[in-house]
């Protein structure tokens, strides 16, 4: 292992920088804070995307390790202690000039602050906290902080960290206890759960300490989220979203990010070197994760165990109302607000639209497509005043014909239908679909 | 069907626009109005032209008229498409206020009726204002010129460089900082911990910056933005659509 001291600024950047990409919390939402006249900056609730990196995703903090030297081996990180990368670390000083510089220039909505645990996970945290806390009392920084924790650190580390911080968050990593156990054996469900339901608790005193008296301390109050690895270890899209559908639910979380598995160490546990990223099925989860949280859904409706991966053709919506027509079609001028978001082509934005124009008068097709809502979609599934928009047939295979473009070819890779065989036996399980 | 139609040009603002809904407001009911910021094309029959003066007064009594009876959020969004750049803007935003007073009730749910022509065309340019505005919040730069001042440079579309200043003046209240727009050639200036002011005709003299001085951080942020990006994952025609090509002239990390 190479660690180097002293090395300029530029290089343990890049280096730092290279570290933390995999971590893919970008947002910089969720805090209200005015500016002040002794500090600097102020945070919106909306958050700000401040660039947009090669990949397309979004730049908003300043995204770095503290520090890339790990006691930790887990298989699928570059950092891991058996990989022979040069190790470097930030000084508290170093990583608020780069903050505060970047920040005054409009660059940066704030810090994203994680590290790689070096000496031991208590020690980690108290240069991290030791860092934020001179950011936010020499510096004055009112910018977004988000701060990562690390699991297995003493709650008085977390509780500290948390009175600093807007954001925190304890990656989660797999799925499942035994992909954790199988890929990162020094990290167990305990460790990083934990701290997850400290945070929980601790938020809702603070939340309720703030009705009391109007000026107590806030405590993480962008709240937390956290991130799964997808493809790594094998696990279904069904038990992914029971999961993250459990995490919402018991830890209140604000947000779940999905990260594609991006192979970067050879290992046999891990998929092959040259596996591409699923990046498809990375997408289908984060729009049945939009589902769960603004639409509505249950996990158990979107998947089951008979059906426990997405549908590579058909966005999980748009298969939900396929294999549901009972619900349809919906009445436009007459149906609830979440009968509406049921229907393809209709979203949180018109579903909102459509209440608030049928106060007036009521719609037709004309009034639809000036409202927005995406006709081509939602044509199959809904009536105004009674009447369908062209005549079509309620059934499922019509209905996917004329809502997939059979045109393109590659949808038709995606197809779920399969050549029927003498050989296909219930023992050889189901066949994988993410071979690409 | 009122065939008579009276033409108000007005000046290329929002007071201008504003001045213009004050003057037409009586006429509205024998005629159609059309409010444009630049002359018609082609001359109409039956249609009168008529020049508006930008009147800071009227502006502000239109104003305090839409604050009081329909609410500051009707308020932003009539405020908003004035600020683009449609000079067909003033008609809609017109007969938007004019649909919403029926039988001498202001309707604050004006803004719900997209249905409407003139209601939609505010929503659309609301929207793209609104986009531009928060795009901006974003991809504006600021470099340090002097070692005391933070100067950026936009090329905005719509008009919204006091819309940024109120931002920017809640986030850098200790910093000297001042926004140039290219295109309206008018600047926003903010001393430290004081008032913004705007600047117009503002004529621009390049000065060479001083050598021996590289910006340390540009090049710092150049070798982040390079850094964070996972190779696997390139889409440049993703990273295109989220940050489209005419924001990157006035970016560091793609010049």
């Amino acid at each position: 292992m190479v660690i180097q001291e002293s090395m300029g600024l530029m290089e343990k950047l890049r280096i730092l920088a290279d570290g933390a990409k995999y971590d893919v919390a970008c947002t910089s939402s969720g805090v209200d804070r005015s500016g002040s006249f002794e500090g600097m900056g102020n945070s919106i609730a909306a958050g700000i995307c401040h660039s947009f990196s090669a990949d397309g995703r979004c730049i908003s903090l300043l995204k770095i390790l503290y520090t890339n030297e790990c006691v930790y081996d887990c298989k699928y990180c570059v950092n891991r202690a058996s990989n022979d990368v040069v190790r470097t670390s930030f000084t508290p000083e170093e990583v608020c000039s780069l903050t505060m510089e970047f920040y005054r220039r409009n660059y940066i909505e704030g810090l994203f602050l994680s590290s790689g645990v070096k000496g031991s996970p208590d020690h980690t945290m108290e240069e991290l906290c030791r860092t934020v806390q001179l950011l936010r009392t020499k510096y004055h920084f009112h910018g977004y902080i988000h701060l990562k924790a690390i699991p297995g650190a003493s709650p008085d580390l977390i509780r500290q960290a948390g009175y600093l911080a807007d954001r925190m968050s304890v990656n989660l990593e797999l799925p499942t206890a035994d992909g954790l156990r199988r890929l990162a054996p020094h990290k167990s469900r305990q460790t990083i759960l934990r701290p997850m339901r400290q945070i929980q608790l601790q938020r809702d005193a603070s939340k309720e300490e703030l009705t009391l008296f109007k000026h107590a301390p806030q405590f993480v109050p962008a709240g937390q989220s956290t991130q799964m690895i997808i493809g790594a270890s094998g696990e279904n899209d069904y038990q992914i979203l029971s999961v993250a559908e459990s995490l919402y639910q018991k830890y209140s979380l604000k947000r779940v990010f999905y990260s594609a598995f991006v192979a970067v160490n050879k290992d046999k546990a891990l998929p092959a070197v040259y596996t591409k990223p699923p990046l498809l099925r990375e997408h289908r989860l984060y729009q049945a994760d939009w589902l769960l949280r603004f639409y509505g859904f249950k996990a158990s409706e979107l998947l089951s165990e008979s059906r426990p991966d997405f549908d590579l053709q058909l966005d999980p919506k748009c298969n939900w109302a396929i294999r549901h027509l009972e619900y349809f079609p919906v009445e436009i001028n007459t149906a609830g607000y979440y009968q509406l978001l049921r229907v393809p082509g209709i979203g949180d934005r018109s579903a909102r639209r459509i209440v608030g124009a049928r106060k007036t008068h009521s719609l037709d097709f004309t009034d639809l497509q000036k409202i927005g809502v995406v006709l081509k979609r939602a044509l199959y599934f809904i009536t105004c005043n009674g009447r369908m928009m062209y005549r079509t047939k309620l059934e499922e295979d019509y209905i996917i014909r004329n809502i997939t473009d059979a045109r393109r070819p590659e949808q038709l890779l995606y197809s779920t239908c399969r050549q029927l065989s003498f050989f296909d036996r219930e023992e050889d399980g189901i066949e994988r679909r993410y071979a690409l | 069907m009122n065939q008579e139609k009276t033409v108000f040009i007005c000046e290329d603002s929002t007071e201008g626009i504003f001045t213009a809904v004050y003057d037409g407001w009586m006429e509205a009911k024998k005629v159609q109005i059309q409010i444009r910021t630049c002359e018609p094309e082609n001359m109409e029959l039956f249609t009168r032209l008529h020049h508006v003066r930008s009147d800071s007064e009227k502006a502000g009594r239109v104003t305090r008229t839409i604050l009081k009876n329909l609410g500051s959020a009707v308020c932003q969004d009539l405020w908003y498409a004035a600020a683009s750049s449609d000079p067909d803007r003033g008609t809609a935003v017109f007969y938007t206020l004019y649909k919403s007073f029926f039988h001498g009730k202001w309707d604050p749910g004006i803004m719900e009726d997209v249905a409407d022509a003139y209601v939609g065309q505010v929503s659309r340019l609301r929207t793209r204002v609104w986009r531009e505005l928060h795009h901006y919040y974003g991809f504006l730069r600021f470099r340090e010129i002097g070692g005391q001042v933070l100067f950026s440079e936009i090329e905005p579309a719509n008009d919204i460089l006091e819309m940024l200043g109120t931002h920017f003046q809640d986030r850098f209240q200790g910093e000297n900082w001042m926004i140039y727009d290219k295109k309206r050639k008018k600047a926003m200036i903010h001393p430290v911990q004081s008032a913004c002011t705007v600047i117009q005709n503002v004529q621009p003299k390049v000065t060479d910056q001083t050598p021996g001085n590289p910006e340390i951080y540009e090049d710092l942020w150049r070798v982040f933005c390079s850094a964070i990006t996972i190779p696997e994952r390139k889409n440049t025609a993703l990273q295109q659509q989220l940050l489209p090509l005419k924001y990157r002239r006035n970016m560091v990390e793609f010049t």
